[in-house]
């Protein structure tokens, strides 16, 4: 993944303002900067906790600890990271390990009956797909970010808020129709199924 | 890990439909290696732009209850250091009060609306006008089709049309109004859709030796079988010669270019001066102007024929022909205030929905345009 593909979590606003910083963040955060942790933390929590859920199924109040506790050993480790890559790998890496142990425990066999497979624990398929879904989750949400506003608040309605398309047209003040025509545009951005740039999309049907 | 971004990077391009073959292929090499690697490659395929919505919920939910604050008193418990958890609340209180300031700024830009008003405006609808050269005139609003009989003109069930407009007549034109489509069969079996502001002008009965109509507008034909008797439509700036096939021609009086896309079977396409002439394959187009020589390019049978599936279907189409067929379909008068719209359009639209959602279209892609009674205007 790419530098520039993390740092459009933060929006086009946030991007300029830490442009400047972009290379002293590692250095920031060495150095035991806060305000450099943060952005790790919120470059990475959404799909760091996604991924501990995968293991963990329902457990959510389980996984946030654990994401937490990741972030933690993160900042005490923190002389060791001088590429933000090794941060991402660490932090899964550890997520992952706690995840298995919590699993492992006699207080989870205990309290949630979880069965551990066997395989898990062994060199990981599965456990490198759900890092994959997260990581991949993560770009796709990334994208959603970069549509047009009006777009994005229609597709966050549809598909993060499961609103019909009478409900978001209330919500936002909109004609149904509007809200048509800006769901069928975001897809088919997000499809791309139409690379050229100067191209506008027009996908449509009753 | 490099590996996994790598994974992922290729996924998404999978994902987008934006993926070269080699790289499939690598994909699907790592995707062979493992069941849950294959469900990946399932999860995130082309036709799912946005992954299922109950995951994707469940994915945008996720971190959202995890604070940077809690984080910060957790480190802190662990060192409980109290200076320097004060320190660090302090900086965050201070990002936090930033981050504030930009999403306020965002959501503000948030709340424009577009709710304006559009007149309304119908979609076409089945309907046409039958001119006989004798002068007499038969308005036709029922959707059956028409067909041409030695017994005269029936609807496609076998109702007559009530006043037999095939006496006493060598032509007849079928008149397709703008905002109308139509479609007829003619004596010997040959089927024509017309698609709006066309003509087509036919004999009630064809001669022995040859089958000619002529065509203003644009037609979509099924053109029947007899090698004794060649099928010649004349437009504009082509003359077309053919057996028995199937094809589209689209010969507006206010295009600069008739275009001939054949679908199957072959035709012979030459330009009105009869000097250039050529055998056209399936899929490919004939294209000729008043000042451009007949050439062949392979041509996009889907596009060409869409129409008659109750499509618009664009394709890096100009504004202009995209206003252009618009126009015809919804019956306006497309006017242009400044320049005409260099911008392209890609995308398919069904031909039946009310002007406003295509009016929605056009105008979320930029284009600024107002409806005055049936005067579509372009700013």
């Amino acid at each position: 993944m790419t530098r520039a593909a993390n740092w459009s979590t933060f929006g086009p606003f946030n991007v300029r303002m830490m442009c400047n910083r972009l290379s002293t963040i590692i250095a920031n955060f060495q150095a035991g900067d806060p305000a450099a942790l943060e952005i790790y933390f919120n470059m990475y929590k959404r799909p760091l906790h996604y991924f501990a859920k995968s293991f963990l199924k329902h457990h959510a109040p389980e996984a946030e600890e654990i994401v937490l506790d990741s972030f933690v050993k993160l900042w005490q480790q923190r002389a060791n990271f001088n590429d933000e890559e090794k941060i991402k790998a660490f932090l899964y890496i550890v997520t992952k390990n706690a995840c298995l142990s919590f699993l492992n425990s006699a207080y989870a066999r205990q309290h949630f009956e979880t069965e551990l497979p066997d395989d898990l624990l062994a060199e990981d398929p599965e456990g490198h797909a759900k890092q994959i879904k997260a990581e991949l989750f993560e770009m796709i949400a990334q994208e959603v970010r970069k549509l047009p506003e009006t777009q994005q608040k229609v597709i966050q309605l549809s598909h993060y808020e499961n609103k019909s398309h009478s409900e978001i047209s209330e919500a936002l003040q909109m004609s149904k129709n509007t809200v048509y025509v800006n769901y069928s545009r975001a897809i088919s951005t997000l499809k791309k199924a139409f690379k050229s740039q100067k191209d506008w999309l027009f996908t449509f049907f009753m | 890990m490099n590996q996994t971004a790598h994974i992922v990077t290729l996924l998404n391009k999978y994902r987008q439909n934006d993926i070269s073959a080699h790289e499939l292929q690598e994909l699907q090499q790592w995707a062979a290696l493992h069941p849950t690697y294959r469900k990946l490659l399932e999860d995130f395929s082309p036709d799912r732009p946005i992954p299922s919505r109950p995951e994707w919920a469940d994915y945008m939910a996720s971190g959202r209850s995890m604070s940077f604050p809690d984080l910060l008193d957790r480190i802190a418990s662990q060192k409980s250091k109290t200076l320097k958890r004060r320190i660090a609340w302090l900086s965050a209180a201070a990002s936090i009060v930033v981050i504030g300031f930009c999403s306020l700024y965002f959501s503000n830009k948030y709340t424009a609306s577009y709710n304006e008003p559009v007149a309304e405006v119908v979609p076409g609808s089945k309907k046409a006008i039958l001119l006989a050269d004798n002068g007499r005139k038969q308005e036709i609003a029922d959707d059956r089709g028409l067909l041409v009989t030695d017994q005269g003109m029936f609807y496609s069930d076998g109702q007559a049309v009530a006043e037999n407009i095939l006496l006493e007549t060598q032509h007849l034109n079928l008149v397709v109004p703008k905002g109308g489509e139509y479609q007829i069969t003619l004596s010997d079996g040959t089927r024509v859709w017309l698609n709006s502001n066309s003509t087509l002008k036919f004999p009630p009965e064809f001669a022995t030796n040859q089958r000619t109509v002529e065509i203003s507008g644009e037609a979509f034909f099924e053109v029947a079988r007899d090698a004794k008797r060649p099928f010649i439509v004349q437009s504009n700036y082509q003359e077309i010669t053919v057996l028995g096939t199937a094809f589209n021609v689209k010969a507006y009086s206010d295009d600069e270019l008739n275009t001939t896309t054949l679908v199957e079977g072959s035709v012979q396409v030459r330009d009105r001066t009869g000097n250039d002439r050529f055998k056209l394959q399936p899929g490919q187009a004939a294209i000729a102007g008043k000042e451009n020589q007949l050439k062949i390019e392979s041509g996009d049978v889907q596009q060409a024929t869409s129409w008659k599936q109750g499509e618009f279907n664009f394709n890096r189409t100009p504004f202009e022909e995209v206003a252009k067929q618009i126009a015809r379909w919804y019956d306006l008068e497309v006017e242009y205030r400044n320049k005409i719209p260099q911008e392209y359009f890609t995308g398919q639209l069904s031909r039946s929905v009310d002007f406003e959602i295509v009016a929605e279209f056009l105008k979320v892609s930029g284009v600024n345009l107002e409806l005055v009674s049936n005067k579509l205007i372009i700013h």
